[in-house]
């Protein structure tokens, strides 16, 4: 009896389809989940590449917490995170409001504000790198010519992480463009009836614009809080984690640990922790969106 | 008559999931290795293949070594086919070769440019004694290397390997800016490098007299050592940066910030854009002003590192070239690696690529010889010592010493704070 006679029609049909997403199947087991599963034993083990790894049990976990330069980075990584974020949303909304109003040339500047977001961190790092320094840099030059002395931007801890949250708004075009396209999907007649009950800009705004983008928020706070929680290729670049370990982001802490001093389980056991974090703090922005976020006028 | 048949979805199916099987069991299958190649340590005159990664340089010198220097290679030695490997980065040298080696591979031959490679990957057993190939060859032994460089290719007393250049640092000024400011020399002990700082300080156009980078640890350990000091005893059991000397280099340094007579931390002053006078630094400064700024290029002298209060050296390094001990190849490997240090083609490397001969005979042939930074090189490698030849170096000396240094440097701590602190926290690391 032919092995395809055995199979039901429904049973064929999944066959074929399984067969289908296979090779998707087969990478995404290879090269997301398997290195996700073996980076849970690493966590577990002491490996430095060359040698088989050895069991540790927790121990990884427990020297963490005794690691001075652990709790520091993710100090760093945690404030770089709160205001960069909170900053990167207020902005991203005010520039797509500022953009949503028809102005001329207003695809210019969406262009222009857009255009950071296509650069690598690494390439970030190194323009600002010109922008930085407190002789000759293009800011301090700047403010020399209108009489004001700049400050040594990356020279002074706590300095030095402004300058590099500073540095991350340049990215804020990403956000602003998907808040232009929620803008653009608030209906009109909101606004409408909004006038003729002669509502002002700041009471439509507060009242009508924000609420209805409340699900938009929700989802350019999840992505940002996720991407500043890995912030990485511009401080390496810019700072290198200095000065006195002022900049020095958790990324930064686990790359060197990992590559350079080929701790591979203590590495793992760094990236699962921050996962556990990343994750922790989406559930939390999820579970508390029902009080803010409104999905079409009714609260999610 | 042949009978046509349209191909359904399954039919097209099934011959989709035959081929795709094949070419997997095909990518599979190992390669047919060339007739004579990769069995044992082949002898020299067999047909061979090496896998070299190369030195990370930009492309266009790159290009040299696969393309004129390959040409020379393949000239005399045509048994032996070298196939080049360019790496991104020294980092993602030792990322290639840590990869490769865990799963069995490797190539035959690679070049480190890290200071500590050497030793953590000696360490690891990852390279070959090369003892008993130089104890075999007439014409490369150690003696052939300055001495600090050589031995830094060491571990444990035995050479894992082989300084293709050499790295160190002497004294840059700005001979124009020196004149200007009535200075008959440049300076030659630390006092008088505070005089001159002092003097070209004061000058139009100079913001600061020295260029100094106290938290670089090239910079530091120039000063450091020029000073007496080290950073650990030779058994690696003992941390000495925070001894008097080590506190007076640092002091030294700090007190010519403080006194506004050398660059800050953050500063983008430097001896090549012409804001500062004199500066300690490796040999790149030739080739970059010569080709960025040919004004400062023009007026840069160069001398050997001013004498501090106990000694007069300072460090020495190079680029490595090591054979892996996982290679089947490793006689091939060493009969290119021989040929590439051997005097004709030494000479050539270096004329081209524009890096210090780590061979004091390289050194003493033209343009060497006649080079006005050159010979100051040349001078100072006969008086350097190796960096700390210890596993955990790099760890101390990136997350330790360094934020420590950045934090004497910005005034966050004293100089003996910061060491003590940088110190004790090293201890526990060794």
């Amino acid at each position: 009896m032919r092995a395809s006679n055995l199979l039901t029609p429904r049973m064929r049909r999944n066959l074929e389809g399984y067969i289908f997403i296979g090779p998707w199947l087969i990478g995404f087991l290879a090269f997301i989940l398997g290195p996700f599963a073996f980076s849970f034993v690493l966590a577990l083990s002491e490996w430095s590449i060359l040698e088989p790894p050895k069991f540790v049990g927790l121990g990884n976990f427990e020297k963490l917490l005794g690691e001075d330069l652990f709790w520091k980075s993710l100090r760093v990584t945690t404030i770089f995170t709160v205001v960069s974020v909170i900053l990167r949303v207020s902005i991203a909304l005010l520039l797509a409001t500022l953009l949503n109003q028809g102005i001329r040339g207003h695809r210019f500047f969406q262009a222009g504000f857009y255009m950071p977001v296509m650069f690598s961190g690494v390439i970030l790092g190194v323009l600002w790198a010109w922008m930085f320094p407190f002789d000759y840099g293009l800011i301090n030059d700047l403010l020399r010519r209108a009489g004001i002395e700049g400050p040594r931007w990356l020279s002074t801890p706590p300095l030095a992480l402004t300058s590099i949250i500073m540095m991350s708004m340049w990215r804020v075009g990403g956000m602003m463009v998907i808040f232009l396209a929620g803008l653009k999907d608030i209906p009109s007649e909101l606004y409408e009836a909004a006038e003729i009950d002669e509502a002002g800009g700041i009471s439509r705004f507060f009242s009508i614009t924000v609420p209805m983008l409340t699900p938009i928020v929700l989802f350019n706070l999840v992505i940002s809080m996720i991407q500043s929680f890995q912030v990485f290729g511009e401080v390496a670049v810019l700072t290198d984690g200095g000065p006195y370990n002022s900049t020095l982001v958790y990324l930064l802490y686990l790359y060197r640990q990992a590559f350079t001093y080929l701790h591979m389980g203590y590495g793992s056991a760094l990236a699962w922790v921050l996962f556990i974090i990343i994750v922790s703090v989406t559930l939390i922005l999820l579970k508390t969106s029902g009080r803010w976020v409104y999905y079409g006028g009714t609260r999610a | 008559m042949a009978k046509s048949r349209t191909l359904n979805r399954r039919d097209l199916l099934r011959a989709s999931v035959g081929a795709a099987t094949g070419m997997a069991l095909a990518a599979c299958a190992p390669v047919a290795a060339p007739e004579g190649a990769m069995e044992g340590d082949a002898p020299a005159a067999a047909p061979a293949e090496i896998n070299w990664l190369g030195p990370f340089l930009p492309a266009y010198r790159f290009e040299w070594l696969q393309g004129p220097l390959m040409d020379m290679w393949q000239d005399t030695n045509s048994d032996i086919t070298i196939v080049m490997e360019q790496a991104t980065s020294w980092g993602d040298t030792e990322e290639k070769v840590l990869i490769r080696a865990a799963a069995g591979g490797g190539p035959d031959l690679v070049q480190t440019g890290e200071t500590g490679a050497v030793t953590d990957f000696a360490a690891r057993g990852l390279f070959t004694s090369l003892d008993p190939y130089m104890d075999a060859d007439d014409d490369i032994s150690v003696d052939l290397f300055y001495e600090a460089p050589m031995i830094a290719g060491q571990y444990e007393g035995v050479s894992y390997a082989l300084p293709q250049d050499s790295i160190t640092m002497v004294y840059f000024y700005n001979k124009a800016q020196f004149e200007e400011a009535g200075l008959s020399g440049p300076p030659a002990t630390f006092d008088d490098i505070v005089a001159a700082a002092e003097a070209l300080t004061a000058l139009d156009g100079v913001d600061y007299g020295l260029q100094a980078v106290v938290s670089n640890w090239g910079h530091f350990a120039s000063y450091l050592y020029a000073n007496g000091g080290s950073f650990i005893d030779e058994s690696c059991s003992e941390i000495l940066f925070n001894d008097e000397i080590g506190v007076q280099t640092v002091s030294f340094l700090m007190d010519q910030v403080n006194a506004g007579i050398a660059t800050p931390h953050g500063s983008d002053v430097s001896v090549q854009n012409g804001r500062a006078s004199m500066v300690t630094t490796v040999p790149w400064i030739v080739g970059w002003t010569q080709n960025n700024a040919p004004e400062i290029y023009d007026v840069l002298g160069a001398t050997t590192m001013p004498a501090g209060m106990v000694g007069s050296d300072v460090w020495g390094w190079a680029h490595y070239e090591s054979i892996l001990e996982n290679s089947e190849a490793k006689d091939p490997a060493w009969t290119f690696l021989a040929w590439m240090l051997s005097e004709d083609i030494d000479l050539t490397y270096h004329e081209n690529l524009n890096f210090l001969p780590g061979q004091p005979r390289t050194f003493a042939k033209p343009p060497f010889s006649e080079h006005w930074a050159w010979t100051v090189f040349a001078q100072q490698l006969e008086m350097t010592r190796p960096m700390p030849l210890c596993i955990s170096w790099r760890e101390i000396n990136a997350d330790i010493l360094r934020p420590e240094l950045e934090a004497a440097w910005i005034g966050e701590k004293t100089p003996q704070e910061a060491l003590d602190s940088a110190a004790a926290k090293a201890a526990e690391k060794l």
